[in-house]
Formats: structure tokens, sequence, C-alpha cells
């Protein structure tokens, strides 16, 4: 295992608390993964519609630094995840984009590295059994439902995550800190996204839908991978409340908060002071903190 | 009703120039509308994704390039996913709006807009800072406060961060440049 950590502007600005309970894991995992040296954008969501080779060519700002590193590169992020990707193709396969690549950005990047979602790391390095050895604190009685979002498992000939309409990556880590995934049928509805800034009505009506899905299918709590999916349901909840008249208290985890609680880290160091639906009267209730 | 559908040589090049443009093949799709039931965005659309597939096989440019559908799409890809023809539908739509741009369209204000805000705070910053697109998009739209009454609470939880980080702005730039420049350059050949 040979990473760099790719956090991305989400994980920087408005998601601390992913990346914070990232770096946590990593240091009580005792992994050696550094942060890929100045990084740049992937471009978000602003660049594709309107010109394909400036979307490509951020990513590939990123992808020479980790080169230079020589390291592989670990992202949280799935939008991040799928831009790197989306131009590591291009700069691999030969044709006009490589070409273009190569002038726009006055070099030429090889590319020929390993691109992996932190859920796979900890999934296909390190290992479930191994993962369930360090389980001190189990989340009994707690039941999760997994939420993948679009990105990471679509497309999927891209993304190569795992199935896009019953993806189990994640309900398998989650499963191991000692909670309970249910199955419901929303894991990879759309959250709104984008919409989230610029038509929040619209982001607001799809999120109901999911929190409203989630709670009859017996969830106690939602668990995520993107930091937009989680702005979208923890953040926008109380909104969400106000508008359908409905009350949900449905706390939304990232996934790497739920396996540091089960591996007995300090909240403080996960971050869970930072959500905005409160965890603690949850956690509490099932004995999890006192 | 006799409906005439494709007897303009210009229409019919349009499907061939949208195939062009989304990589993907229209022809193929037998309309069993699977993507319009899978889309969360319907609702928000006067052209569902099965009828604009229809219409692009029947050339209905006008139609389509001018429908609210193209900027209501959210590309979640649901569609493309579930396509058991593997039309790219979610390719068409990103398609469908550059050829629109390319004819003077103006995309609705609040796509172009935040489309614009991300834009300059990538140029500015080599980074996101996420605030900074939100109050961009504010002024842009003229709804100062929008998401803002929210920000002092975010500041409290610690979930924002105060200041944008700055890295590799002039090469960042640089690099945007040239990019926006080779496109423009190709697609002025592909003209000629």
């Amino acid at each position: 295992m040979n990473y760099a950590y790719y956090p991305g502007c989400s994980l920087e600005s408005t998601s601390p608390d992913f990346n914070i309970s990232t770096e946590a894991l990593i240091e009580f995992l005792s992994l050696d993964i550094p942060e890929v040296d100045d990084w740049v954008c992937c471009g978000a969501s602003s660049l594709h519609p309107e010109d394909k080779l400036a979307s490509l060519a951020l990513p590939a700002l990123t992808i020479e630094s980790a080169e230079k590193q020589k390291r592989d590169i670990m992202v949280q992020c799935p939008a991040c995840y799928a831009h790197l990707r989306e131009s590591q193709e291009a700069l691999t396969h030969e044709g006009t984009m490589q070409d273009n690549l190569k002038e726009a950005i006055g070099r030429e990047i090889s590319a020929k590295l390993k691109i992996k979602h932190f859920s796979e790391i900890l999934m296909q390095e390190i290992g479930l059994e191994a993962l369930q050895a360090k389980v001190t604190k189990p989340l009994k009685d707690i039941k999760i439902a997994n939420y993948y979002g679009c990105v990471i498992v679509r497309p999927q000939e891209l993304m190569q995550y795992d199935d896009p309409e019953d993806p189990q990556l994640m309900d398998k880590l989650v499963n191991i800190t000692g909670a309970e995934s249910v199955s419901w049928p929303f894991k990879t509805k759309c959250c709104g996204a984008g919409n989230s800034i610029s038509k929040t009505e619209v982001t607001l009506d799809m999120t109901y839908q999911i929190l409203s899905m989630a709670k009859k299918n017996g969830a106690d709590a939602i668990s995520v991978l993107c930091p937009l999916c989680h702005i979208n349901l923890d953040f926008r909840q109380p909104q969400i409340e106000r508008r359908y008249k409905e009350k949900f208290n449905l706390p939304v985890f990232y996934y790497t908060q739920l396996l540091g609680l089960a591996f007995g880290l300090d909240p403080k160091k996960l971050a869970l002071d930072r959500l905005f639906v409160s965890p603690f009267p949850l956690l509490k209730s099932k004995g999890i903190l006192s | 009703m006799l409906i005439e559908i494709t007897k303009d040589l210009d229409q019919l090049a349009f499907a061939e120039v949208l195939e062009k443009e989304s990589g993907t093949d229209v022809k193929k799709c037998y309309q069993c509308g699977k993507c319009t039931a899978g889309c969360p965005a319907n609702y928000l659309m006067d052209i569902s994704p099965s009828q604009t597939i229809r219409f692009s096989q029947m050339g209905m440019k006008e139609k389509i390039l001018n429908s609210q559908t193209i900027w209501n799409c959210i590309f979640c890809e649901t569609c493309s996913t579930r396509c058991p023809q593997g039309v790219d539908i979610k390719g068409v739509m990103d398609g469908l709006r550059r050829m629109a741009i390319r004819q003077g369209i103006r995309p609705k204000a609040q796509v172009r807009n935040l489309e614009k805000a991300f834009k300059d705070n990538i140029k500015s910053f080599g980074r996101v800072y996420e605030p900074g697109v939100v109050l961009d998009f504010n002024f842009r739209s003229g709804n100062i406060l929008h998401d803002v009454i929210y920000f002092p609470l975010m500041l409290i939880k610690r979930k924002i961060s105060l200041l944008p980080h700055f890295k590799r702005t002039a090469e960042v730039k640089r690099v945007l440049r040239k990019a926006f420049q080779i496109s423009r350059k190709a697609q002025e050949e592909a003209k000629e």
C-alpha cells in the first residue's frame, strides 16, 4: 500500500468533519498516507458542460503531483474520484484528447497509478477481518440506511466501484461495527447534488424522499460517503422538516465516523460535534456513549 | 392526423450531429420509458427524457434545444445506467446543452450563474472555497442572503473554513486558458 490522500475542496472548505474522521482512521490504523503535495481543484461540476478538455486538464495536475511523490491516489469525495478517473482514462489512451491535454498542460503525464476510494482500500487492502478485530465498542442495536448517492456507482464502467443498483461495499463496512445495515430501495437515488446551491427547493424535494424512505425502512441513522450528499441530508434536514412539516431527526454519519466510533475513538476526534443533526441522543440511548 | 416528421435535411443532420456530440447512438432507443421512470428530475422537465430521445430521432431540433429539460437534468446518470439499449441519455443531455450554447441559446440564469461562480473561484484560488461560491452565486442572482443566514451557525459549528486556500493559481489559470483556446480552435476547424 503506497497512497497519497487527495481530500479535494469540499473536505477542505465545507466538510471538515469528513476530513477529520478520515485522518483519525488513518492514524488509528497506522497507515502511511500523506496528503498529495500541492493538489488543486478537480474542476468540480462547472467545467464539463462547457469544455471537456478543461475539465480533464485540472485533475491531470493533481495526478502529476502524486506521480512525482511516487504514490497512488486515495480519494474520499466521489465527484473528485470520478473526475480523476476520467482524466486518467484520457491521459492513458492515445488520441486527440491525450494530445490536447499534453498541449494544454505543456508536458506529458503518464498517469500510470492507482486511484481508489478510501472505502475500497479499507475493504480490499486491509480487509474486513482485520478491521473487525479492531472493534472495541460495537454499535449495538443501531439500524443504518447506507446511502451511496450517484457518482460513486455511476457510470459503472468508469467507477468500477460496486453494483449501481444495490451496492454492498459500505453495508459490509458498516456491519462490522456491530450496527445493522437495513435493506432499502433508495441507496443510489440522487440527492439533488449541486442544485443545493442554485435550486435549493429541488434538493429539498429529493432529500425529503430519501429521508422518509430511510425512516420507513426502520433506519435510526444514515451513513454516507459523499460530502455533498451529507450537506444535503444533514445540514438541510431542518429546512426539509420545515418545508414538509415532518420531523425526521435522523443523524447522518460519514462511514468513517461509524468505523471510528466502533474502534473506540473519541467522538471529538471524529468531529461528531460538527454534525447538524446531533447524533448524541441516539448514541446515548443505545448506551454507546455515556 | 398525419405528422410530417423529417423532410428537412437540416433536421436529419441534427440527429447525426447530436450523435457525434454525445458519443451515443440515439437510434437504438425503442421507447421502453425506463429513463423517464427513474429520472428524479422528470417533474421539472417539459419534455421527458424518453421523449427527448424520440424527438432527437425525429430531428426535432428547435423543440429540444429550446426545452427546459436540458437545463434541469441533474446528470445523476440513472437513465444511462438503466437503459437496456445502452443509450447514454445523460451524454445526450450534456451534448444538447453544448449545442444549445453554440446556437446562442442562453442557459437558465441559475445554471449559468453557478457555473460562472465555480469557474471564477477555481481561477482565483486553485482550490474551490465553497462558501465563496455561494456568495458569488448569490450576488449574481440578486438574492444576497440565500443560505448566508446559515453561515454564522456553520462557523460556530466549525463546519466551514474561514478562509480560502491559494494553490498554484497562475498555473491553473494558464492551463485553463490554454484548454479553452484549443477547444475553440477545434470547433472552428470543425465548422469549416
